[in-house]
C-alpha cells in the first residue's frame, strides 16, 4: 500500500466558528492506481488532498488521524523530512494554473527550481527541464516565457512539468482541469495518464463524476466532509449504493436524451454545524420516502460497510438492522 | 539590466504621473550630483569665515553670504552631502530592519507576529518628529545618531506594509505550490514573497524618504544633528531664521527651498510610482 489515510479530520478555525472540513476519512491508495475523489464544492475533497501532504491552508488544522506514506506517518514527520518528500515522492498539481505559478519568474526557472530544492545541480536541472517540456508537448523556447505569456492550458502543462520533475510515486491533482476548456482538459488528462503509465499513482480530485469515470481505477465519493462511498469505477458507476452517489451519477446530463438535468435538491450543509446522524439525510430522497428510517438516519451516523469486495459505503440502508 | 530598464522605462512612457516622475527624478538627481561633485563645483570653502557678511545674492556670491561671511551657495552644495548621507543611512537601516521583520511576522504569524505588531503599532502611534527628537536627544548630536533616530521612526512603516503584503501573498496558490515542491520556508520568503513585495517597498521607500528628509531637517534645525561649522541645510535654516526680520532673507530662504525641493522630488517620484502600480497606499 502506497498511501494509507486513517481517520483523518481537518477543522478550519474561522472567526465565525469551527468548520469541520473533513472528518473520519479513511482510505488507501495502491501503487500505480488512479483514484478519483468526487464531491460538490465544500465536500472536503480538496481539504483531504491537501492534508495528505500536510498543506492544509490556514486557518485549517489537521485535528485527528494519520497519513501513512510507504508506512511512515507524514503528519508526525519533522518539517525537514516532509520537505524532502514533497515534490520528489509526492507532487501536486493545483486547480488554478493562473495563480499556481510565480508571476515574477520564468517558467523554466520554476521547473529548475523544483529540482534544485532537492539538490539537483543547475546544468542537469536545465537539461532535464528541456526533456520534461517535450514530454508535456511544449516547445523548448517556452522555458523563457513568463506565466502571463502562456495560456491556461500551457500553464497547467508547466505545473505538470514541475510535478514530473522527479517521476513521483504519487501525484495529487486537485481539480487540475476545472479552469480549462474541454479540449485542453482532455490533453491534460492524457498527460496525467502518461505519468500513471510510468508508475505514478494518481490521486485525482474533481467535481465531475463523468471525468472521474473516464480514467480512474477507483472512485471515492465525499459529502459534507465525510467519505460516503468508495469502490472500483465500475462498482460506483454501475452500482452506486449511497443515495448521494446515485444522485451524482444520475445528475450527469445525457446529450442524446432530451430529459432535464437531474439536480440534487437542497444545498450542502453548513459544516460549522453539520446535520445530526447521516449528514446527507436532510437531502436524501429515500429518507423522505421511508418513514421507518426516522430515528436512525437523523440520529446516528452510519457505519462504513463493505457491501461487496472492495466496495464500501456509509449508509443505513445497507447492513440490515 | 532589468532594474535599469525598470527605472528608465517609466520616464519615457506617456502614462499618468509622467510629469511628476520626470520632475522628481531631475530634482533628486541634481541634488545627488551636487553632493558628489561638491569639491569641484563649490566656489568657496563652505566653512571659510569672511569679512563680507550679509552680502546679498550677487554674481560673486550667487546666494549671498551669511552672518559669518560664509558663502551660502557653497554651504548649500556641501550641505546636500549631510542630508543625503543621513537620509540614506536612515532608510537603509529602516529597510534592513523593517522588511525582514515584516516578512517573518507575516509568514509565521502566531505569537511573534502579535508581539512584533504590537511594538510596531506603538512606535507608529507616536508623532514621528517628536519620537525622533527624543531619541536624538538621548543619543546626542551627530549625523549618525540622527540617522539612527530617524530609522527607528520609519521601521514600522516598512514593517506594516511588508507584513500585510506577506499575509496576502502567503495565501496565494503559487506560494502553496512552492511548498508543495519542497521549498524551505526561508527560500519561500526570499525567492517567492520578497520579489513580489518589492514594488510596495519601492513606493513606501520614496514616500518615506520625503518624510525622512523633513525629519532630518527638523532635527538639525533644532541643533540635534551636526555641530557647527559643518554645512547643513536644516542647521543653516536655523542660523538664518533670526535675521529674516532684518531683511537678510537669503540666509534662511535658500536652505529652506532646497529642503522643500528635495522632499518634494522624492514625494513626486513616490506618487508617480504609486499611481502606476495603483497600490493604494496613503
Amino acid at each position: 500500500m502506497l498511501l494509507e489515510v486513517k481517520n483523518l479530520g481537518v477543522y478550519y478555525y474561522t472567526l465565525s466558528g469551527v468548520v469541520r472540513g473533513a472528518e473520519n476519512v479513511s482510505f488507501s491508495v495502491r501503487e500505480g492506481e488512479w483514484i478519483t475523489f468526487v464531491g460538490e464544492s465544500g465536500s472536503g475533497k480538496s481539504t483531504v488532498a491537501h492534508a495528505v501532504i500536510n498543506l492544509v491552508p490556514s486557518p485549517g488544522k489537521i485535528v485527528t488521524g494519520e497519513v501513512l506514506f510507504q508506512g511512515k506517518n507524514l503528519l508526525a514527520m519533522k518539517p525537514e523530512e516532509l520537505r524532502k518528500i514533497r515534490g520528489k515522492d509526492i507532487s501536486m498539481v493545483f486547480q488554478d494554473p493562473m495563480t499556481s505559478l510565480d508571476p515574477l519568474r520564468k517558467v523554466g526557472d520554476q521547473i529548475v527550481e523544483a529540482m534544485r530544492v532537492h539538490g539537483v545541480d543547475d546544468d542537469e536541472a536545465r537539461q532535464r527541464a528541456k526533456e520534461i517540456l517535450e514530454k508535456v508537448n511544449l516547445p523548448a523556447d517556452r522555458l523563457d516565457y513568463y506565466p502571463h505569456q502562456l495560456s491556461g492550458g500551457q500553464r497547467q502543462r508547466i505545473s505538470i512539468a514541475i510535478a514530473m520533475a522527479f517521476n513521483p510515486k504519487l501525484l495529487i491533482a486537485d481539480e487540475p482541469t476545472t479552469a480549462l476548456d474541454v479540449i485542453v482538459q482532455d490533453a491534460i488528462m492524457d498527460l496525467i495518464d502518461e505519468m500513471k503509465d510510468e508508475g505514478t499513482s494518481i490521486y485525482f480530485v474533481t467535481h465531475d463524476i463523468s471525468l472521474a469515470a473516464e480514467r480512474s481505477d477507483r472512485i471515492a465519493v465525499m459529502y459534507a466532509g465525510e467519505l460516503v462511498e468508495i469502490g472500483t469505477t465500475e462498482q460506483i458507476i454501475e452500482n452506486p449504493l449511497h443515495p448521494y452517489t446515485r444522485a451524482l451519477v444520475e445528475s450527469v446530463p445525457d446529450l442524446w436524451k432530451e430529459s432535464e438535468v437531474r439536480a440534487i435538491p437542497g444545498y450542502p450543509p453548513d459544516l460549522r454545524n453539520p446535520p445530526s446522524g447521516c449528514r446527507f439525510h436532510p437531502r436524501c430522497p429515500i429518507f423522505k420516502e421511508k418513514a421507518e428510517l426516522k430515528g436512525r438516519c437523523d440520529v446516528r451516523g452510519p457505519e462504513t460497510l463493505e457491501v461487496e469486495p472492495g466496495h464500501f459505503v456509509a449508509c443505513h440502508l445497507y447492513g440490515g438492522a | 539590466m532589468r532594474i535599469i530598464d525598470f527605472l528608465i522605462k517609466p520616464l519615457r512612457e506617456r502614462k499618468p504621473g509622467r510629469g511628476l516622475l520626470v520632475f522628481g527624478v531631475i530634482v533628486v538627481l541634481t541634488v545627488v550630483a551636487m553632493a558628489i561633485l561638491a569639491p569641484f563645483i563649490s566656489p568657496y570653502n563652505p566653512t571659510q569665515i569672511g569679512e563680507d557678511i550679509f552680502a546679498p545674492p550677487s554674481l560673486k556670491h550667487p546666494m549671498g553670504t551669511n552672518n559669518l561671511g560664509q558663502d551660502v551657495f557653497s554651504r548649500i552644495i556641501w550641505g546636500s552631502r549631510i542630508i543625503l548621507y543621513v537620509v540614506a543611512v536612515a532608510t537603509t537601516l529602516s529597510i534592513a530592519i523593517g522588511v525582514p521583520l515584516g516578512l517573518l511576522s507575516g509568514y509565521y504569524g502566531g505569537k511573534t507576529d502579535r508581539t512584533l505588531s504590537m511594538i510596531m503599532d506603538s512606535i507608529y502611534s507616536f508623532p514621528s518628529l517628536i519620537l525622533a527628537i527624543v531619541i536624538a536627544v538621548v543619543l546626542g548630536p551627530s549625523p549618525i545618531n540622527t540617522a539612527v533616530a530617524i530609522s527607528f521612526v520609519y521601521v514600522p512603516t516598512y514593517f506594516r506594509m511588508v507584513r500585510g503584503q506577506t499575509l496576502s501573498l502567503k495565501g496565494q496558490l503559487f506560494v502553496e505550490a512552492a511548498r508543495a515542491i519542497g521549498t524551505k520556508s526561508s527560500e519561500i520568503m526570499r525567492k517567492y514573497i520578497l520579489p513580489n513585495v518589492l514594488p510596495t517597498i519601492l513606493v513606501v521607500f520614496t514616500l518615506s524618504v520625503a518624510d525622512a528628509i523633513l525629519t532630518e531637517a527638523g532635527l538639525s534645525f533644532l541643533g540635534l544633528s551636526v555641530t557647527p561649522p559643518t554645512p547643513d541645510w536644516g542647521y543653516d535654516l536655523h542660523v538664518g531664521q533670526p535675521f529674516l526680520l532684518d531683511g537678510y532673507w537669503w540666509l534662511a530662504f535658500f536652505p529652506g527651498i532646497m529642503i522643500m525641493l528635495l522632499a518634494m522630488g522624492f514625494a513626486m517620484i513616490g506618487e508617480a510610482i504609486n499611481e502606476r502600480l495603483s497600490l493604494g497606499t496613503r
